[in-house]
């Protein structure tokens, strides 16, 4: 019998992105063949959450579509959901988040993957720097957990971190993403919200050096709309009374 | 010589004369020295980045507030050159792309989220069905 172990599970969610999603799918299989150029096996696992049918199409019609595939559709309407049914889904070692419509730098998902191995299980990878374009064009470095000047206090105003992440899969499984739906609940942000949990958690944010992780900056999107709404991040262990009366103790 | 090294050469220049020169003159023309300067370095190095500080932004030597932002590296640059030819060519970092591409850092702000585990530990309860907030009560004085 073959050996059809996973290293790694692309998991990556589709909503409204039209043709823009068959770019991201020719940026990730480039990652993806790069990743297997060095011994990396992969499976796709594409979230397609309330995917308008033109979306739909373009996906799984995309020549990267092979057989180390699953396609899971959901209704959720909410993207922390959406993550979580396609992690149930994975089959892979460690699990990359990544989103319908950004780029990744070839060497993102090789690198992290390394990363893993060299920091071991307690950490979360981030791509090193970000890359905006679109509406907007503008660059930044991620802040690394491990740096002299970062403050995890400052969590409560800001995100340190975009959402692709990359961790064991375990991770994913046992610490899911909160459900916000901003527009119901006043709560959104659910990647700065489980970014804060996971250092709560133990975990540590680092960074792969030399990565790029390119964001299609929108004129209108969820983050902006997020913020439009005047939602917050839900409530994190990380402010608790609980934990801070730990640390202070 | 690279555009990198002949950007780095010039820099050294700018802060030399800002050093040594521009101290003996008044705030004023120093003012007008610094932005000229960063107006220059836009037309030339357009690639580093279209900030040009306001007079109000330029303090004394002292001070020391000028931001030269860092620019984008090369393996970056080339990084986007290589994803601009395979798959989307508005990723080339043309000169244009770059002088419009403004540099930002995640802001580190540490005070609201101190001041918040300081008002957590005051708390006896996980639970609250309602909270007052009152930012403007003071301690002492005749409203106590």
């Amino acid at each position: 019998m073959i050996n059809s172990k996973i290293d790694v599970s692309l998991l990556i969610t589709f909503h409204n992105e039209g043709i823009l999603a068959y770019s991201t799918l020719n940026s990730i299989e480039r990652c993806r063949k790069f990743a297997e150029a060095k011994g990396i096996t992969t499976e796709y696992i594409l979230v397609l959450d309330k995917c308008s049918e033109e979306t739909k199409n373009i996906v799984l019609s995309h020549p990267a579509i092979s057989n180390n595939l699953t396609v899971v559709e959901v209704d959720h309407g909410d993207l922390g959901a959406s993550r979580n049914s396609g992690v149930v889904c994975a089959t892979g070692d460690t699990l990359a988040i990544l989103d319908g419509d950004d780029y990744f730098s070839e060497n993102w998902i090789e690198r992290a993957f390394d990363c893993i191995k060299a920091y071991g299980d307690k950490v979360i990878i981030h791509p090193e720097m970000v890359i905006n374009f679109g509406a907007h064009a503008a660059y930044c470095w991620q802040l690394d957990q491990a740096e002299r000047h970062f403050e995890k206090d400052g969590l409560l105003v800001n995100n340190y971190w975009t959402s692709w992440t990359f961790a064991k899969r375990n991770v994913y499984l046992e610490h899911p993403y909160s459900e916000t739906r901003p527009l119901a609940s006043g709560f959104g942000y659910e990647d700065w919200h489980w970014n804060c949990e996971m250092i709560a958690a133990g975990f540590e944010h680092r960074l792969a050096m030399g990565t790029i992780g390119f964001y299609r900056r929108k004129k209108i999107s969820l983050v902006l709309a997020t913020a439009a709404s005047g939602a917050i991040i839900p409530p994190s262990q990380l402010f608790s009374r609980v934990l801070s009366n730990q640390e202070l103790a | 010589m690279s555009r990198r090294r002949v950007f780095m050469f010039l820099r050294g220049g700018f802060h030399a004369i800002d050093r040594f020169v521009m101290v003996a003159l008044s705030g004023r023309v120093r003012q007008s020295y610094i932005r000229m300067s960063y107006r220059l370095k836009t037309a030339l190095f357009p690639e580093y980045g279209s900030y040009v500080p306001k007079h109000s932004e330029i303090g004394s030597l002292s001070q020391n507030i000028v931001l030269v932002p860092p620019a984008i590296p090369s393996w970056a640059l080339d990084e986007m050159r290589n994803i601009a030819k395979e798959i989307d060519p508005a990723l080339y970092p043309t000169d244009l792309f770059l002088a419009g591409c403004s540099y930002y850092s995640f802001p580190v702000i540490r005070r609201p989220g101190q001041i918040y585990r300081k008002l957590i530990q005051q708390c006896s309860s996980d639970y609250y069905t309602h909270v007052f907030a009152i930012p403007w009560l003071k301690q002492g004085g005749a409203d106590l």
